[in-house]
């Protein structure tokens, strides 16, 4: 199978500048991310170049740029933790993984997981916010599987191709994370590749390839 | 009936029933800066992360006096004899869209039950939907502003959900609210 649970987190770095581009370049990029309600996908595109390699480590930026790496396959997509608020512990999460051929369900569950774990175990936050087209279905199912609730639905709030389409506001509080995680623990298996699998059942037939990202 | 005196770029003041509404200037500063300061929330006030923000007077001096806060659309809303009730702030959302952002905030809660309150809500669907030909209006609200809450609602807004566990004062988690209005209603 094309998913790799060797995957791990990392800064992004100048370095990645020309991956991150060529991932921008790609159309799916415009179709699928949301973001930032109000920024253009240009405006948030700029900011993700001038952005990366600059925040500093150790200090609290109110936006942060994670690669998800892997040791056999290398950089497979971008997690961007947005509006960072240390005071609300809250952020907007947006991911995208670069590699089509990674867009799977499983890889898709793997962004999700990892990023989700970041933001309240190591960064320590109370809630994680995101913002999904309501024809992304694979994300707000995994974002769903997770534990988080759809509190907004603004409805024919975004133009792509010339058609409105319905924008669904995701918020995941920490201890709903928690209760998902410890119910996984207790069913079978404490391992991550069990939580993992859980996260990634799909209930539709929708394509794969339409697992892209908010 | 609006009574709008215009020079040549913006608008300076208009009527309306019971008070006026005009561009916001730097001698609003005081009037602004208690809004941040007087212990209510308000959704209006905070910024891109949903923090509140405790300014300074000579900060939002010297905030109104800049040529793009001249310019933009943050209005002073005056009674009948000219004391400063409370502030309007209209914002483009999407360009693609078409939509905008409203920001309505009174000194007094009291003032959202006035005529006043109401005929500056006209004056923002005549700004809104007939000059900027906006088709959808948002307002976003904290769990605490029920009077500005049930203005809304008096006004044809309707609920598009509310995003739970959002800020954090007053030692309490606050929930926030979208609510909308579009142009065919």
């Amino acid at each position: 199978m094309s998913f790799s649970t060797d995957s791990y987190l990392r800064r992004a770095e100048r370095e990645d500048l020309d991956t991150v581009v060529a991932w921008m370049e790609d159309e799916d990029f415009q179709h699928f991310l949301y973001g930032d309600p109000t920024r253009s996908p240009k405006q948030i595109r700029e900011h993700i170049v001038s952005m990366l390699g600059r925040s500093v480590g150790h200090t609290m930026p109110g936006g942060l740029y994670l690669i998800i790496d892997s040791p056999s396959q290398g950089p497979l997509g971008m997690i961007s933790l947005q509006n960072v608020s240390w005071r609300n512990r809250s952020c907007n999460l947006d991911f995208y993984l670069g590699s089509k051929g990674m867009r799977n369900h499983m890889m898709t569950a793997i962004a999700v997981y990892r990023a989700l774990e970041y933001c309240f175990d190591e960064l320590n936050l109370h809630r994680v916010a995101a913002y999904i087209y309501a024809f992304n279905t694979p994300s707000w199912r995994i974002f769903q599987k997770a534990g988080a609730i759809r509190e907004l639905v603004m409805r024919n709030h975004i133009v792509r191709n010339g058609n409105l389409y319905d924008v669904y506001g995701y918020g995941l509080l920490r201890r709903e994370f928690e209760a998902v995680r410890a119910q996984n623990k207790s069913m079978h298996s404490v391992s991550l590749q069990q939580m993992i699998l859980k996260l990634a059942e799909v209930e539709d037939d929708t394509p794969m390839d339409e697992a892209a990202t908010p | 009936m609006c009574v709008e005196i215009q020079n040549d770029c913006c608008i300076c003041m208009i009527t309306l029933n019971n008070g006026y509404i005009r561009m916001a200037e730097p001698d609003d500063a005081r009037a602004l800066c208690w809004l941040y300061l007087d212990g209510k929330p308000r959704a209006g006030l905070l910024d891109n992360r949903r923090e509140p923000l405790i300014p300074t007077v000579d900060e939002l001096r010297e905030l109104l006096g800049r040529h793009e806060a001249a310019m933009g659309n943050l209005f002073a809303i005056e009674d009948d004899i000219g004391e400063v009730m409370g502030f309007c702030n209209l914002r483009g959302m999407t360009q693609d869209t078409g939509f905008g952002d409203l920001a309505m905030m009174f000194l007094s809660d009291d003032t959202f039950q006035s005529t006043l309150a109401d005929s500056v809500m006209h004056f923002v669907f005549e700004r809104s939907f007939e000059k900027s030909q906006r088709k959808r209006i948002y307002a976003s609200l904290l769990s605490c502003e029920t009077c500005f809450r049930d203005f809304l609602i008096r006004h044809g807004f309707e609920s598009n959900g509310v995003q739970r566990e959002v800020i954090y004062t007053g030692g309490n988690w606050l929930n926030l609210e979208s609510l909308s209005l579009d142009t065919s209603i």
